[in-house]
């Protein structure tokens, strides 16, 4: 298998001369292609400045990434958006779809970006909205969908550009547990069938127990890392609450 | 510790505020002159005996400009307050009053007006100087400086602390009246879709042609009142051409993004479908102001260009027909002894520039009318060829001698009948002076009435000097005249008239006379030009003023509205440009399509208006023709595009600060994660 994400001594700092925060604090690991991998943490602890080093919207202070063999840390301004366009895909908790655009549209929108051939873009958008189970809200508009619904939605807009990567933060924050269940096992499936590599953001043990591996980050720093291996998913749940707890007592 | 607050929110905040802050400087500009209008004594030097309508219009403008201001501030302000929802909401959880609140927001506002206060007076001098310098052009007088007054600048500061007042109190009842959920909302929701769009469709197309229709109407009536109904067809089709316009424009806007969206080909490129998406939602919200505003710009063009056309045409009129300083006319002085001193006496009351007596002779039968028109309203006579040329270099013209024939002058004539004589074929035609007979040579370009009264209203015959020598010998019916042009058109008038009083008084001049079936009793009859234009001014001046403020306003406050509107709805819409950056859009590709929405935004509401200039330029020739045709085409486009280009620099200005203000605001959430 090869890399898909390499990260070495990812350093980043917030503010200006006189306060600056250190969100990262050197964090190197790597992923191969087609891993899902999942990342806990306190609060504060960085997450989601990792995922905005990553996915190029936030410069970093120091250190490497690279992705699919592009070192984005050496790309120019305008390579870095044709970058974020073509190679990754975002699912966050909320608001991931545009409310004036229809669930068609929203899916439709990264080719549209790309310029795509209007032909093609139809072609793809019903094979996504096929695997993802939403052809039926093609001309709905998100807030007629529920909120499992729009994360489908959202996926089914992530993956349509065929990324290299899905960063995805906190995507089942605003779901109960059976939606939540719901959009694990879609992730999941894009993971095994569409071959998609997901780097995702949780604080919960039993979302994050459908990764293959759990990277834990405390104070800008990984603090452990744990393989679920063969085991299943109810034992590799547990290893996480304990790892949760040592790291600072927060609820799996 | 609030006014801290205040004091950093207005350096922070000031995308929102700078649109205020123009406003305000505008407005406060021209509050200034026309405050300076009122009291100062320049108003004096220029207009002397209209001053006092000037200063009474000035004053009532000056008061319906603050009122209307205050009002479009006090809506502004609720945008401006929506616009920080989220942090004034922020500021009641963390448990301060809305008083405190509202000491902030009306903390900011005073800084925001004294700044403005400053910069509008700054502002106010030059454009004072401005639009005096431009009467005094349009008034033709001497350049004068534009005194400032204390008082006016008194006035001034007053009427902006009360702007300020009144359009707090909107501010204030809105602050009182709004919940803390909805301060914490903040986040816009979704517009409806658009419905029934075939419909809408067929609505817009349906009243394009009756705009059509009623603008063909109403200029093919304007200007000619012999057509039935004329006064019906001209209302009526303007009243249906304005409700047109608003259907126009609701019509289109539901309709319109519609059908594009529709077109996969091409919205479905780069960021066309979140472009229409989002106009969508917000025009067909605002479809309703927009047909109004497009209405109100229309009648700006409209109303000011026909005016202007109006005032124009009748002061060249005037012009055309008094083209001498003075023209006086006076019983046939065969012999030249009562007109003799003339020259010296005229010479008491200015500096003469230049100064031609002649003399006018009938000519009975009246054939050169009859030949032009088919009957007669006015008498024929004669006039020498030398005294043409002379009278015609005085006012700049280089005119042909007449040659073997005779030219035709038409002397004060215009529309058709000018028409009808340079179109008229003479081949054939001639005219009986004493025993010669003449063709016609030409037909004179001379519009300007070179004789003015007595027999002179009409075509007059101009022939070769000799052949009216002998003609005069058995004519006694005649006038002699005298054409003066003073330097700069200055002269003692009143000292002018009084002499001449007198003289007509005196038993050597006392006289009466009839002459072409008119009795006079003066001997010597006088005509001022300059009478006759200030005149027409003092009944055109004041609403002239009132026409060229009002659009100002007009568009001005508009602007503010719509800068105001897209300022907010731009923070409230900051969410969605940031999905769209996720969704993979460069930072260029998203102000791209932010740019494209405010240009959008602004420029619909004009697109109507300024087609419009176009009928309503036609509509301008047509009265200008009427009117004598004194007007070149350039002139009225110049009377429309003068409107047009006025509301082209306010879009202007107010679109790119919007533009500018947005963009800065989208680019630093883009930029920023969560
Ligand atoms: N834009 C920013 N400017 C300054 N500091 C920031 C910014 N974003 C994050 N930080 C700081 O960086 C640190 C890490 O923040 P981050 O958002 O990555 O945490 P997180 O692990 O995602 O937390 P949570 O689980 O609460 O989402 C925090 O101390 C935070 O205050
Ligand atoms: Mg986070």
């Amino acid at each position: 298998m090869s890399e898909i994400l390499q990260v070495t001594d990812a350093v980043k700092y917030y503010g200006n001369e006189s306060v600056a925060v250190r969100a990262l604090a050197g964090v190197s690991f790597s992923m191969q292609r087609g891993e899902f991998v999942a990342v806990m943490g306190p609060s504060g602890s960085g997450k989601s400045t990792l995922l905005s080093v990553i996915s190029t919207i936030e410069p970093l202070s120091g250190g490497r990434i690279v992705i699919a063999g592009d070192a984005i840390t050496e790309l120019k301004d305008k390579q870095l958006s044709a970058f974020r366009r073509d190679r990754i895909g975002f699912i966050f908790q909320e608001y991931n779809l545009l409310d004036t655009l229809t669930v068609e549209e929203n899916i439709a929108l990264p080719l549209n970006l790309r310029k795509t051939d209007p032909t093609h873009i139809a072609c793809e958008v019903r094979r996504v909205s096929e695997a993802l189970g939403v052809t039926d809200q093609l001309d709905k508009f998100p807030r007629e969908l529920s909120g499992g619904q729009r994360q489908r939605v959202a996926c089914a807009r992530a993956v349509i550009t065929s990324p290299a990567l899905i960063l995805a933060d906190e995507p089942t924050g605003a779901l109960d547990s059976r939606n939540s269940r719901m959009l694990m096992e879609l992730f999941c499936m894009m993971n095994e069938k569409l071959g998609v590599s997901i780097l995702m953001v949780t604080h919960n043990a039993a979302v994050a127990s459908y990764a293959d591996r759990v990277i834990f980050l405390s104070d800008g720093k990984i603090f452990d890392e744990i393989y679920r291996g063969e085991r299943d998913r109810k034992d590799f749940r547990h290893e996480i609450v304990t790892v949760t707890e040592a790291l600072g007592g927060e609820e799996g | 510790m609030l006014f801290k607050i205040a004091f950093r929110n207005v350096k922070r905040q000031i995308g929102g505020y700078l649109i205020y802050f123009i406003t305000v400087a505008l407005t406060v500009s021209l509050l200034f002159t026309l405050n300076s209008m009122i009291f100062s004594s320049t108003v004096t030097l220029i207009a002397e005996s209209f001053q006092n309508e000037v200063r009474i219009v000035s004053a009532f403008l000056s008061v319906l400009l603050s009122i209307a201001t205050a009002a479009v501030l006090g809506y502004g302000s609720r945008f401006l307050l929506r616009r920080r929802k989220k942090e004034f909401g922020l500021y009641l959880t963390i448990g301060m009053t809305r008083s405190d609140i509202l000491v902030i927001f009306m903390t900011e506002l005073i800084f925001t007006f004294i700044f403005s206060l400053g910069a509008g007076l700054a502002l106010g001098i030059p454009v004072f100087q401005l639009i005096v310098a431009g009467i005094t052009k349009f008034l033709q007088r001497e350049f004068v400086f534009g005194e400032y007054s204390v008082s006016g600048l008194i006035l001034t500061v007053i009427m902006v602390v009360v702007i300020f007042l009144l359009s707090s109190i909107v501010s204030m009842v809105y602050l009182r009246r709004v919940t803390v959920a909805n301060l914490l909302q903040g986040e816009q929701v979704a517009e409806k879709t658009v419905r029934h769009p075939k419909t809408w469709f067929t609505v817009m197309i349906v009243f394009f042609v009756l705009l059509v229709i009623s603008m063909a109407g109403v200029a093919a009536t304007s200007g000619d009142t012999s057509i039935d109904g004329y006064a019906l067809i001209l209302v009526g089709g303007s009243l249906i051409g304005l409700l047109s316009v608003i259907m126009i424009y609701v019509g289109a806007m539901k309709s319109g993004v519609f059908y594009l969206l529709k077109n996969r080909k091409f919205s479905a490129r780069g960021t066309r479908t979140f472009t229409l998406r989002q106009l969508s939602g917000r025009l067909s919200a605002d479809s309703v102001m927009f047909g109004i505003i497009a209405v109100l710009m229309s009648v700006v063009i409209a109303g000011g260009s026909v005016f202007l056309t109006l005032v124009w045409s009748q002061l060249a009129g005037t012009q055309a027909n008094n083209p001498y300083t003075v023209s006086m006319y006076m019983p046939y002085d065969s012999t030249g002894e009562l007109t003799a001193d003339l020259p010296e006496w005229v010479s008491t009351f200015g500096t003469v520039e230049s100064m031609h007596q002649y003399t006018l002779y009938h000519l009975p039968g009246n054939n050169l009318h009859k030949y032009i028109n088919g009957y007669y309203y006015s008498e024929d006579s004669v006039m020498r060829e030398s005294d043409y040329l002379q009278l015609s270099e005085m006012i700049g013209y280089n005119v042909d001698p007449a040659g073997d024939g005779f030219i035709v002058l038409c002397n004060g004539i215009t529309g058709d009948d000018w028409e009808k004589a340079h179109s008229t074929n003479y081949e054939g035609f001639e005219i009986e002076l004493g025993d010669r007979s003449l063709p016609v040579s030409y037909v004179s370009s001379v519009r300007e009435r070179l004789a003015v009264g007595g027999i002179a209203n009409s075509y007059i015959v101009v022939a070769p000097d000799e052949v009216v020598d002998t003609y005069a010998i058995n004519n006694a019916r005649a006038l002699t005249y005298c054409a003066v042009i003073y330097e700069n058109g200055i002269f003692d008038e009143q000292s002018m008239l009084e002499f001449f009083n007198e003289k007509n008084n005196e038993p050597e001049y006392e006289t009466s006379y009839s002459l072409a079936g008119v009795h006079y009793s003066n001997f010597f009859n006088i005509d001022i030009s300059g009478m006759f234009a200030e005149y027409l001014m003092q009944m055109a001046a004041p609403w002239l003023w009132i026409v060229c403020f009002i659009s100002i306003v007009f568009a001005l406050l508009t602007m503010a509205v719509l800068g105001l509107k897209s300022v907010t709805s731009v923070t409230e819409d900051k969410r969605r440009y940031k999905l769209l950056y996720f969704a993979g859009a460069t930072e260029k590709e998203v102000l791209h399509s932010l740019t494209v929405q405010l240009l959008l935004y602004f420029f619909l509401p004009f697109v109507v208006p300024l087609l419009m200039s176009v009928p309503i330029l036609f509509i301008c020739l047509a009265l200008s023709g009427f009117m004598g045709g004194y007007m070149s085409g350039l002139q009225i486009a110049g009377c429309v595009f003068l409107f047009s280009a006025m509301l082209l620099v306010l879009f202007g200005l107010y679109c790119a600060v919007t533009c500018a203000i947005a963009r800065t605001d989208i680019r630093r959430t883009l930029r920023s994660v969560s």
